[in-house]
């Protein structure tokens, strides 16, 4: 039993084959998006940070609400006007800050690269 | 003897190949720099270390902008749970990450690039709907080894 493996009459079909598949195999497109739908431990990552992802989603449309608003209070607003568009602004920055370092937290952490948590 | 031949071949593609750190990055003990984080025209900048323990990276920041009175506040506490330094054999984000909500596809991106015997976070960026004036952005500016 000392058959050398690179010699069984398999060995060349099978070596070809393997760098034939390997040379045909589409390789994902350079800055293409990857959707969390896949299997493993995408799926998963998927539903746990479905959440934080929505919490984000929604606090940027409340950031662009309030952005418009205070750009549209500027010009011949009171003053009382400008300072509350501007209080509402202030809110909903905190708001996308909070909600999207919570999503990155969430992505980094179920990718396995998140802190170490203290001995 | 060409097994010989092979073997040696083989180990030194292995030594090659082999990015462990060295003696001198064994010294590297932290990372230093400044964490900016944006959403359109608005900016807020701390500084950071993050020190290499026994029981992991552990960063700590301090606020630049935005105030003097010391505490880093909501979003300097929530960077502080983010990793900005990993092991050089961790996991490739290179690809962004898009996650289907009922308010929109927001989708992630995230560099981080080799230095010294680690990764560093490069940028996250996070976007709504393919991107705007509203991405949020956060960078590590002029990161540096401590040693």
């Amino acid at each position: 039993m000392t058959t050398n493996p690179l010699r069984v009459s398999w060995a060349g079909p099978a070596v070809a084959g393997a760098l034939l598949l390997a040379a045909l195999t589409p390789l994902p497109a350079a800055g293409a998006p990857v959707t969390i739908v896949a299997a493993g431990a995408a799926a998963h990552m998927e539903v746990i940070c479905a959440k934080e992802a929505l919490d984000y989603a929604l606090a940027v449309s409340g950031w662009i609400n309030a952005w418009r608003d205070y750009q549209n209070t500027l010009p011949g607003g009171t003053q009382q006007e400008i300072l509350d568009s501007a209080a509402r602004l202030d809110v909903a920055t905190s708001r996308v800050g909070d909600t999207g370092l919570r999503l990155i937290a969430c992505l980094l952490g179920a990718s396995g690269g998140g802190p170490r948590p203290p001995a | 003897m060409k097994a010989f031949f092979f073997l040696l071949g083989a180990t030194a593609l292995v030594a090659a190949c082999d990015r462990r750190a060295g003696p001198a990055d064994a010294a590297a003990r932290a990372v230093t720099g400044v964490v900016e984080v944006r959403l359109g025209e608005i900016a807020q900048r701390f500084g950071i270390r993050v020190d290499r323990t026994p029981a992991g990276f552990l960063p700590a920041l301090q606020p630049l902008t935005g105030g003097g009175s010391g505490s880093v506040g909501p979003i300097g506490a929530r960077l502080a749970a983010l990793p900005f330094v990993r092991e050089n054999d961790a996991s490739s984000l290179d690809q962004p990450i898009a996650v289907e909500t009922p308010a929109g596809t927001v989708t992630a991106r995230f560099t981080y690039r080799t230095l010294g015997p680690w990764k560093v976070l490069d940028h996250a960026v996070l976007s709504v709907g393919g991107g705007s004036d509203a991405d949020l952005r956060i960078a590590l500016l002029d990161p540096r080894i401590e040693r």
